[in-house]
């Protein structure tokens, strides 16, 4: 009986009924790529491998920073960046189908992005140069994950 | 004369114990009444009955029983069993006594398990991204959009070589001497 008891109580810790996601936690990397030096940080060796296998000529990719937050929605977080410029990231909605509304602005760069990103979703988001030099010689460049919580 | 020499015989041992009840030994008393034969055979017995407990009375008496403790502990194995005999003995008491609670614990660890393995199981990836809007504040910059092959969007911000800040006549981009590094130049996905 007791197992049983135990057994319910699990299933229950499982499968939470009617669960509503009302956070969103985000993995934020902010990443030099750059045609100078040959210095690849291995937590980025995916990364790497896709922007080449894409054509992209970076060389390097250099990991600045690697935070975590958890948002509620319509809150936002700022991130620095090694170029001068700022993100901010606001989680909006998380739909019914776990798809993850998100508005992020680069102030000077890019006024607003509004986007929906599947749950647990990845993308590479250009934050512009580093430095004088075009972004096709060096970007810095923003991954960030989505997970709604 | 109740019962026959044969039934009563086998009961005599009884009997002379005092184990027999009242009914029984009622009808041997009634068959001793009036058998010879039987009353030899109860004499018999009460003799070596009498005998016995003699002998072992006296044995018991003659017994030395000082350190009595000491002497069967001294026989005890002091060496342990080997570890694999350990274990099927514990495991046989354990299963004796307890075997209702460990197979409702298997069973529950069983079930945590199971639902353990769901839990931590890596959450399903969905790099599906739908951009629904996008401003650019610097007009040198141009977003493009493109796609990994695991499915995975990258947003690029790429100059804008049309812009002419300084009124040269020659867009801003196309005075930067340095040359693209993309072997390749990234084509736009949908925005």
């Amino acid at each position: 009986m007791k197992a049983l008891v135990l057994a319910v109580g699990l299933l229950g810790f499982a499968f939470p009924a009617g669960a509503h996601a009302e956070k969103v936690k985000l993995e934020v990397k902010v990443v030099e790529a750059s045609t100078h030096g040959t210095a690849s940080d291995p937590r980025l060796k995916h990364m790497e491998a896709d922007f080449k296998h894409k054509g992209f000529a970076y060389s390097s990719y250099k990991l600045i920073s690697d935070q975590s937050p958890t948002l509620d929605l319509k809150a936002s977080t700022e991130i620095g960046l090694p170029n001068g410029r700022k993100v901010v990231l606001s989680p909006q909605q998380v739909e019914a189908n776990k798809m993850i509304k998100m508005h992020v602005s680069i102030p000077g760069l890019l006024d607003s992005l509004d986007y929906s990103v599947g749950n647990n979703g990845t993308y590479f988001l250009g934050a512009g140069p580093n430095g004088h030099g075009s972004t096709t010689e060096s970007q810095v460049f923003l991954v960030i994950k989505h997970t709604a919580q | 004369m109740a019962g026959s020499c044969d039934s009563v015989v086998k009961l005599l041992g009884p009997y002379v114990d005092d184990e027999l009840a009242g009914a029984d030994r009622a009808v041997i008393d009634e068959h001793l009444h009036g058998c010879k034969d039987c009353q030899g055979r109860l004499a018999d017995l009460q003799a070596t009955h009498a005998a016995m407990g003699a002998y072992f009375t006296a044995q018991a008496e003659a017994a030395n029983f000082a350190g009595f403790t000491q002497r069967v502990m001294a026989q005890v194995r002091k060496e342990p069993l080997p570890m694999g005999q350990r274990f099927k003995l514990w495991w046989a008491e354990v299963m004796a006594y307890h075997s209702t609670a460990i197979y409702s614990a298997f069973g529950a660890a069983a079930v945590a398990t199971a639902a353990a393995v769901f839990v931590m199981q890596p959450t399903p990836v969905d790099n599906h991204l739908v951009v629904h809007g996008m401003s650019v504040a610097d007009p040198h910059f141009e977003p493009v959009v493109m796609h990994t092959d695991d499915g995975e969007s990258v947003i690029m911000m790429v100059e804008h070589e049309d812009v002419d800040d300084d009124g040269d006549g020659i867009p801003d981009a196309k005075q930067n001497t340095q040359k693209p590094a993309a072997a390749e130049p990234p084509h736009g996905g949908n925005l």
